[in-house]
């Protein structure tokens, strides 16, 4: 299921990188011949036909040969690679910090949500989860960095990660940005999951036969309560790493989403083509990693290993 | 790959607030309304031209420039008029695609059979787990880009949601007793649908589209951000951010009011969205 929805988003990529839109034109300059055009057109192999480019380019997928740059002419592949020493840490570091802020947030929020620390959670939710990540980075910069001159404003070390000190301190602000974004989102799913927990019937015959509020919580809350968040996790990690596509912009780090902006901009269609499939995989192997850890947690949606879209339309 | 159900449920269920049900929605309208009014009279009025540039370079606020002028001396109050017209009709514009395309892939869903039924379920699962944001920058490495190209990118994703929670709308209501009776008189699939399912689906719609409306207008001011969204001289926020990223020491104003104007929108609809929720109940409750 996991192969054919990869292979499935590999063709729509193919349909709409090759067929709808020209690669050749990339390769060629203002008043080019057609001769030019048509010489283009057979270096890149796009004057057979589509059947036989298909063909390749699966094979070329199978192979993990993603081809190399028109502008730099490097294969695509390694250097994704490299470009994941930046987003990769930037992506992960954003998302623990998001967890250890929104858990213990967003249940203190349904826990007191009859307090005035639940209205404030509510009001200040609101209002952060509206702002657009990359404004948080231009404010943290304005901030932090060209105020109070604490952090960089920009940049990522050349030494790259043989200093971390150095890589971690260029990395500081970019994290936080993400963090906060992600974590005011997060917090409010487990605000909303830990609400339901609290106010469902078994909570209330635990406590009746005399456990503690905590220990109830931990047997059979948390169990509970944890599946949904656990597919909100998936996704979340998901938009983790949309976001530093655009925060890698505002820090001007040399990561993957710096590769994907320059490859639509210069038109340099294998760079573009292979972070788009590195990222649909990536998406994609997310979901499906959610999706197991559901079934292992919670036993009634293993009955249906087959059959989830029966258990959604009853539910 | 199959996305699980609870996201579809997450959505629709998002904490509810009944006792406050009147000040979201009068706040949400409120400002929605704001917003959409200076759309409306940026039409016929801005108190400069986008491309006059007689202000002097980056003014800071005062009588002339109510919000001081931008690098090429443009007046920056009647960009951020503009940038509220183009986020409306980013909004509006892409959620009418979503719509269109959701509803009808939603209600083919629901009405055929069962191999197309798991068919168009398995491809939107796989769509919807695909991010907006990567969609978009695909549709502008294919197109370009420009405001058009933004639209269509922000509608085709938002409608894979329109259309899995048309699908499982439309085939409560298909199952129900009054559209068995219908059927059983002699209604055509198509009138079906048109007379009964499409009334009632309605209002278990309107949450999600007020939702992706803010949606919409976040995704086209990132897109513009990063210098993928509509090309100057349309004015949008996300732009001007951009634009004044660099000179925010000199004249911070310039990166701070597009960013307030985004997040008042987002907020508006947001509220809005739960304002309806409360309004419309019975319909969404049941999904929920």
């Amino acid at each position: 299921m996991l192969l054919l929805a990869f292979v499935l988003a590999a063709t729509i990529l193919f349909v709409v990188l090759r067929v709808l839109g020209n690669p050749v034109y990339s390769l060629i300059s203002v008043g080019a011949t057609k001769e030019d055009i048509a010489a283009a057109a057979a270096r890149l192999g796009v004057d057979r036909p589509l059947i036989v480019q298909f063909g390749d380019y699966l094979r070329q997928l199978v192979t993990l040969d993603l081809g190399n740059s028109f502008t730099s002419g490097l294969p695509v592949g390694p250097e994704i690679v490299r470009r994941l020493n930046v987003t990769l840490p930037l992506t992960l570091l954003s998302f623990a910090l998001s967890m250890v802020i929104a858990i213990p947030v967003g249940f203190f929020a349904a826990w007191k949500s009859r307090t005035w620390y639940g209205t404030a959670f509510s009001a200040v939710s609101q209002v952060t989860g509206a702002i657009p990540v990359f404004w948080v980075g231009i404010i943290l910069v304005f901030v932090l960095a060209l105020g109070a001159r604490i952090f960089p404003a920009s940049g990522f070390p050349r030494t790259d990660w043989s200093d971390p000190g150095a890589a971690l301190y260029a990395l500081t602000l970019p994290v936080l940005t993400i963090a906060i974004v992600a974590g005011s989102e997060l917090a409010r799913y487990v605000r909303s999951a830990t609400l339901d927990v609290l106010g469902q019937q078994y909570m209330r015959a635990a406590r009746a036969t005399g456990q503690s509020f905590g220990s109830a919580l931990r047997r059979h809350g948390v169990r509970n309560g944890i599946v949904p968040v656990i597919s909100i996790l998936a996704i979340q990690l998901s938009t983790t790493f949309v976001g530093a596509v655009i925060v890698e912009r505002v820090f001007a780090l040399p990561g993957l989403g710096d590769m994907l902006l320059s490859g639509i901009v210069e038109q340099d269609f294998p760079s573009v083509q292979g972070v788009l499939l590195f990222s649909t995989a990536l998406v994609l192997l997310l979901g499906f990693v959610a999706d197991v850890i559901q079934r292992i947690l919670d036993p009634r949606l293993r009955a249906s290993l087959s059959g989830n879209r029966r258990v959604r339309a009853a539910a | 790959m199959t996305a699980p159900v609870e996201l579809v449920t997450a959505v629709v269920a998002r904490p509810r607030r009944r006792s406050r049900r009147s000040v979201n929605l009068i706040v949400g309208v409120t400002l929605f309304g704001l917003i959409a009014a200076i759309a409306v009279v940026s039409l016929f009025w801005t108190p400069y031209a986008l491309q006059d540039t007689s202000g002097g370079r980056l003014q800071p606020p005062s009588g002339a420039h109510w919000a001081g002028t931008d690098k090429l001396g443009r007046d920056l109050f009647s960009q951020l008029m503009v940038g509220a017209r183009l986020a409306m009709a980013v909004g509006f514009g892409s959620v009418a695609i979503a719509a269109v395309i959701g509803i009808l892939v939603g209600l083919i869903a629901a009405v055929a059979g069962r191999w197309v039924d798991d068919a168009l379920s398995s491809l939107l699962d796989i769509a919807i787990a695909f991010p907006t944001l990567l969609l978009a920058m695909l549709i502008v490495a294919w197109r370009g880009a420009a405001l058009d190209s933004a639209i269509l990118a922000i509608g085709l994703a938002g409608s894979a949601v329109i259309a899995r929670l048309t699908r499982v709308t439309a085939a409560r209501v298909l199952a129900m007793d009054f559209v068995t009776a219908s059927r059983t008189s002699g209604t055509g699939p198509f009138r079906l649908v048109l007379l009964h399912v499409l009334p009632n689906i309605w209002p278990t719609l309107i949450v999600p589209f007020a939702l992706q409306f803010g949606g919409a207008v976040v995704a086209e001011a990132s897109l513009s951000y990063l210098g993928l969204g509509s090309p100057p001289p349309n004015a949008s926020w996300g732009r001007m951010l951009q634009d004044a990223q660099s000179t925010v020491l000199v004249a911070p104003t310039a990166a701070i009011l597009p960013g307030i104007l985004l997040v008042l929108t987002i907020v508006g609809t947001n509220l809005l969205a739960d304002g309806l929720r409360d309004v419309a109940d019975p319909a969404s409750r049941s999904i929920s």
